[in-house]
């Protein structure tokens, strides 16, 4: 289908086709910062299609980068700091991964 | 990212000097040819792939966030693939229309979904705020295996 200007065809996606661009193993950056605009819904759906290996580059991650890495989906974050900010504390499903050593950590704060 | 949205092979830093950041980090110190200073060369780290929730996109991929742009405009620009999840889909008329609204340009996009409450339970100012409750949930659930596969059910998507 044109695009009303016609410049090309519609980019519109439905959510689980989305998901499946991104491949076991990409290294993938998400948007927004801490617990603001982070595309949560997405991260879902990387979980429920069981992505491994996913290598997650942010300066400051939150439920994105906990939840991945309680779901197993991640082989290493890059990240500057993470938080679920004052009113809940800590990301500690993520602690608990590093703390087994299940997932590797590189700090770029 | 913001050497690899430029273009270029690292990005020169200063604020690392008189911590372990660097060292750990192993990152190498470059000395500026015109004045002499020294500073800190950060490789570039181009992502496959950058996944932003925007306020408003048309079918192309041309999104408008309101409010702070965080980094999402660098990690657009770094990244070899986006996909956009938006809040709403709008024509590509109000885009062509408002061009000095749009935040990451459609040339950069592979996909758009529309997703309404896409950022839940984290916030979408100034649509809607952080949901304590949903937050709450999560942290509760994600303690074991099984109950992190029923919140991936039960909040969907």
């Amino acid at each position: 289908m044109k695009s009303p200007q016609g410049i090309g065809p519609s980019k519109l996606t439905a959510l689980a086709d989305a998901g499946r661009l991104i491949p076991d193993g990409a290294s993938v950056t998400f948007g927004g910062v801490l617990l603001n605009r982070a595309p949560a819904a997405f991260v879902r759906e990387l979980a429920r299609q069981r992505r491994r290996g996913l290598r997650l580059v942010k300066p400051s991650p939150a439920y994105d980068l906990d939840l991945l890495s309680a779901a197993g989906c991640l082989a290493e974050a890059a990240i500057g700091i993470t938080t679920f900010e004052a009113r809940f504390g800590q990301s500690r499903h993520f602690r608990r991964q590093v703390e087994r050593g299940t997932l590797k950590v590189r700090e770029h704060s | 990212m913001q050497a690899a949205s430029l273009g270029i092979p690292f990005q020169p830093i200063r604020g690392l000097h008189g911590t372990d950041v660097a060292t750990a980090g192993g990152f190498a110190i470059v000395r500026d040819p015109y004045s002499g200073e020294e500073v800190y060369a950060i490789p570039r780290i181009r992502p496959d792939w950058a996944v932003l929730h925007v306020h408003e996109a048309d079918d192309q991929g041309n999104a408008r966030i309101y409010g702070s742009p965080g980094y999402d405009l660098v990690m657009a620009e770094a990244a070899a693939r986006v996909i956009l999840t938006a809040e709403r889909i709008i024509p590509g008329e109000e885009c062509a229309a408002h061009p000095e609204l749009t935040k990451v340009p459609g040339l950069f996009v592979t996909a758009v979904v529309r997703l309404p409450g896409g950022a839940s339970p984290c916030a979408c100012m100034p649509d809607y705020d952080v949901d304590p409750a949903g937050i709450a949930s999560y942290l509760d659930s994600a303690a074991s295996e099984a109950g992190l596969r029923a919140y991936l059910e039960r909040v969907n998507p």
